[in-house]
């Protein structure tokens, strides 16, 4: 018995594979984290006053804080600004100045009033400058010195 | 005489399972946004919020077909410099909507891989929520990261 050759070719063509069973999308999460912000400032002084008198420091020879924060975020600033130093030495027409240079001349006045406010305010450069002045009348006062705290609250946006 | 039988057999595989359709599509629509953050103050972003939320729209085959879904879930934002912002997750973040409503979603754990009807149809979306927490030293500056769904049909 004679054993022939077979040759058998066996062709797959596979057709589109049953296109897809599972599928994936992306998206992409964003955030972005600002600068904190800081303060620092330095004191309001009236110097020497009367028992009974008045004295007006102007903002430009006042205290002055030093606002760091981000460029172009905008802020709102909140100020508690005391009405009186103490018993017979009271503090009004408050004035402020803001600039983002460290310019007082060329700076911006912020209409404000003793006891607490807020305005915004924003900056290219990431500092901000204010200037803080004020007036204080005596009225039979008692010698000694006096002291309150001026206080700045600034937020983003 | 020696013959030769040459037989060819030609076998076309028709598309498995040619009487349903298995095509899926997963479109990211928008990541989660967390808009500015500040350093030390954590940003939380609710899957029903519809415009930080994240969303994916998935077109699918008809007959309210049965899907799992999977969230490969990125552990941090990266940003600049190599700095990471940790992100995580709860169980109640994910959403899926048949409607493909933000305002109508069921919730359930973008952790774990979440079992779901599409509609008749075959549409559905799915919403993302997070919370990212920002370092108290956390340099400033823009983070971002990858996230993807992967859909398939269990049946």
């Amino acid at each position: 018995m004679h054993l022939r050759p077979l040759t058998v070719l066996v062709c797959l063509a596979a057709g589109p594979a049953g296109a897809a069973a599972q599928s994936s999308g992306s998206a992409t999460m964003t955030g972005t984290v600002l600068s904190a912000i800081t303060i620092s400032g330095s004191d309001l002084g009236f110097g020497n006053v009367l028992p009974t008198g008045s004295k007006r420091v102007a903002a430009p020879m006042g205290g002055r804080f030093v606002i760091t924060m981000a460029a172009s975020a905008p802020v709102t600033i909140t100020y508690a600004l005391p009405a009186t130093l103490g018993p017979g030495v009271g503090l009004g027409a408050w004035e402020l100045l803001s600039n983002v240079l460290n310019d007082p001349a060329s700076a911006q006045a912020i209409p404000v009033s003793s006891g607490n406010g807020s305005f915004g305010a924003t900056t290219t450069t990431g500092t901000l400058y204010l200037w803080v002045g004020a007036t204080v009348t005596t009225t039979s006062a008692g010698v000694g010195s006096y002291s309150r705290p001026i206080t700045l609250t600034v937020t983003y946006n | 005489m020696r013959r030769r039988l040459l037989a060819a057999v030609l076998l076309l595989t028709a598309p498995l399972a040619a009487g349903r359709a298995q095509n899926i599509q997963v479109t990211g629509i928008q990541g989660v946004s967390f808009g500015s953050m500040l350093p030390g103050v954590s940003t939380i972003v609710s899957r029903t919020d519809a415009l930080r939320a994240a969303r994916f729209d998935i077109k699918g085959a008809g007959n309210s077909r049965i899907v799992e879904l999977r969230f490969t879930l990125p552990a941090a934002l990266s940003g600049p410099g190599g700095a990471t912002l940790p992100l995580s997750y709860t169980a109640g973040d994910g959403g899926f909507s048949a409607e493909q409503s933000v305002a109508s979603q069921i919730g359930f754990d973008p952790r774990t891989a979440y079992t779901a009807t599409l509609s008749g149809p075959g549409r559905g979306s799915v919403f993302l929520g997070c919370r990212a927490t920002p370092a108290a030293n956390q340099s400033a500056g823009n983070y971002s990261a990858t996230l993807t769904l992967t859909v398939a049909y269990l049946q």
